[in-house]
């Protein structure tokens, strides 16, 4: 496929831009021999130690980071969608982005600031696998899940969860209450290489399943009658999908915060382009989702400089328009 | 030959019980459930269809569809549905394409099986329009399309299930449909078992038909002994008028 060629060539060149600008410009070629030295144990770089640690501690972590929740938040947006046959459906829809802010938001309440690396993504995990089963064994019954019983489950613990965090944010104190506000606009400022290996162990398991699974949710926009009539197991389908959405939208709201709007936008958009196949759809809605929340991150780190942006103020401002203007020019494809 | 067969068979859904000691469907026979709204035909097509739980057997080619293995169920079974919820742009051609999810094709094969069955159901000319796009009775022929696909690597006779497939045609589509229908049953020994509220369709293109009421088939037979004046007045509580046209087939005003 030449768009996935594209798309990959463009993911690696803007990732090379992110890793070789910031407020400390430093060469690209210098910046790939840190990379090298530390990979290899060579000592090629010129840099200094200081300008080594930028690259290889900061800015390579959050390029990485920041290419992966934007494959997690595409990849689990498109199944998401082709599992409620429903091309607005997002992945908080069901309930687990929602279970995860809820268990983020606890954890950055409740624990002392310094432990707050690995709670926070914990218990966002936690959340968000806890709600997604709540809502699934809710839904769930003799003769199937029904995907309205789940919306509307997804819907009422959207609104609890509000409910719960505004508590928390009512509680907290100013710096929590700060922590948290920063955490809710969503930003991977926090990456580190524990965090990226989790999100690149996760992306790869996802992207491995969902495409494995592509031609059965296919066939699961014909309804699910139709499916189980093309010898589909559906309750294993589904069971499977939304799994792993719980596992994708957890770890991407534990490592990024809440990023909203790349779920949505990305699988629309390139469904809008290259029309609502899975087997292409998933692929390139992981690349297009990775380069644009690293493209996102890239304008938040620079556009202010000293300070930064929350990069999910950005992805709604960028994507937006993004996607109004998709729906304008190819509204018959939709 | 015998496609289908039930035996002792009971489902229940809710406060509604369907129960049929013995039928069955052949192949190469166009089979009309008919009955008055509420009697069960639908109940009885999804029970054989495997959406639904039941007691008692029901018997695809001799063995239960229990004990099928669903793909392979899949490439003998198929089930036209009323209407379909797709509403993702799909192109026609990608829809029928679908209906190779059970089957395995090689890109080129499959091209080439798209382009046949469309031919064989006159969409070819809709290949590449997206779907819901389409009217009503194109996206018909192209779900017909897609079973036909889906059922063309049957090792045996393949089976046709229809529920209501004319209830959102106009008059000279339903005909198509029904007409196509009949076809494959005559020409490659399709056994189909269509649910039908129009009883002149019936009359017209089946060659055997159930009368359910109830929850049980109250009457089985060839069509015109089985649509009597006596029976529409008796579970439709109309009286119908027997007339019969000038090519010689029976039909009721």
């Amino acid at each position: 496929m030449p768009s996935v060629a594209a798309l990959g060539a463009a993911l690696f060149l803007l990732s090379l831009f992110s890793i070789a600008s910031g407020v400390m410009n430093l060469p690209l070629s210098q910046a790939l021999l840190t990379i090298g030295d530390q990979l290899f144990g060579s000592e090629a770089s010129r840099l200094k130690s200081h300008e080594q640690a930028v690259i290889w501690e900061l800015r390579l972590p959050r390029t990485l980071l920041a290419v992966l929740v934007g494959v997690l938040l595409a990849q689990s947006g498109a199944v998401m969608q082709g599992l409620f046959r429903n091309p607005l459906a997002d992945p908080g829809v069901i309930g687990v982005s929602s279970g995860a802010a809820v268990g983020a938001v606890a954890a950055i309440f409740f624990s002392p600031l310094s432990a707050t690396w690995w709670t926070v993504p914990i218990s966002a995990f936690i959340g968000g696998f806890l709600c997604s089963v709540f809502v699934y064994r809710l839904a769930h019954s003799q003769l199937g899940t029904s995907v309205l019983v789940l919306l509307l489950a997804g819907i009422a613990l959207t609104a609890m969860a509000q409910a719960i965090i505004g508590l928390f944010s009512y509680l907290s104190d100013d710096t929590r209450l700060r922590n948290l506000t920063m955490w809710q606009l969503g930003s991977v400022a926090g990456a580190n290489g524990t965090k990226v290996w989790i999100a690149l162990i996760a992306a790869l398991l996802l992207c491995w399943r969902f495409q494995f699974r592509a031609a059965a949710l296919n066939a699961m926009l014909l309804g699910e009658a139709e499916a189980r009539h093309l010898g589909i197991d559906v309750e294993n389908l589904k069971r499977e999908l939304i799994v792993l959405v719980a596992l994708g939208v957890g770890l991407a709201v534990a490592c990024g915060g809440i990023i909203s709007f790349l779920g949505l936008v990305v699988p629309h958009a390139v469904r809008s382009i290259n029309g609502p196949d899975h087997r292409s759809l998933l692929p390139l809605a992981a690349l297009l989702g990775g380069l644009l929340l690293l493209c996102a991150d890239i304008v938040a780190r620079l556009a202010v400089q000293p300070a930064e942006l929350p990069v999910g103020l950005l992805t709604a401002l960028l994507g937006a328009p993004f996607f109004i203007l998709l729906l304008l020019q190819l509204k018959d494809r939709m | 030959m015998t496609a289908l067969q039930l035996e002792s068979l009971q489902v229940q859904q809710g406060a509604f019980s369907l129960e049929v000691a013995q039928w069955q469907a052949r192949t190469a026979q166009f089979h009309a459930l008919l009955g008055p709204n509420g009697a069960g035909k639908t109940t009885l097509l999804r029970t054989i269809a495997g959406e639904l739980p039941y007691q008692g057997h029901v018997l695809l080619h001799g063995k239960d569809l229990r004990d099928w293995n669903p793909l392979q169920r899949a490439r003998h079974l198929a089930v036209l549905p009323q209407a379909s919820q797709l509403s993702f742009g799909f192109t026609a051609a990608e829809v029928v394409a679908l209906g190779a999810t059970p089957l395995s094709l090689a890109q080129r094969e499959l091209r080439a099986e798209v382009r046949r069955v469309m031919a064989l159901t006159d969409c070819a000319g809709l290949a590449a329009q997206l779907y819901p796009g389409l009217s009503g009775g194109e996206k018909q022929r192209v779900h017909l399309a897609r079973v036909l696909l889906q059922l063309s690597q049957a090792s045996d006779q393949p089976v046709l299930l229809l529920d209501e497939p004319t209830s959102a045609q106009d008059l000279g589509q339903q005909h198509t449909v029904l007409g196509q229908v009949r076809r494959l049953c005559l020409e490659q020994g399709y056994a189909a078992v269509a649910v039908l509220h129009d009883l002149n369709q019936a009359l017209r293109y089946a060659q055997y038909c159930s009368l359910v009421d109830s929850g049980r088939v109250v009457a089985a037979g060839a069509p015109d002994g089985v649509i009597t004046p006596l029976s529409v007045q008796q579970y439709w509580g109309y009286a119908a008028e027997p007339v019969t046209t000038s090519k010689g087939l029976p039909q009721l005003l």
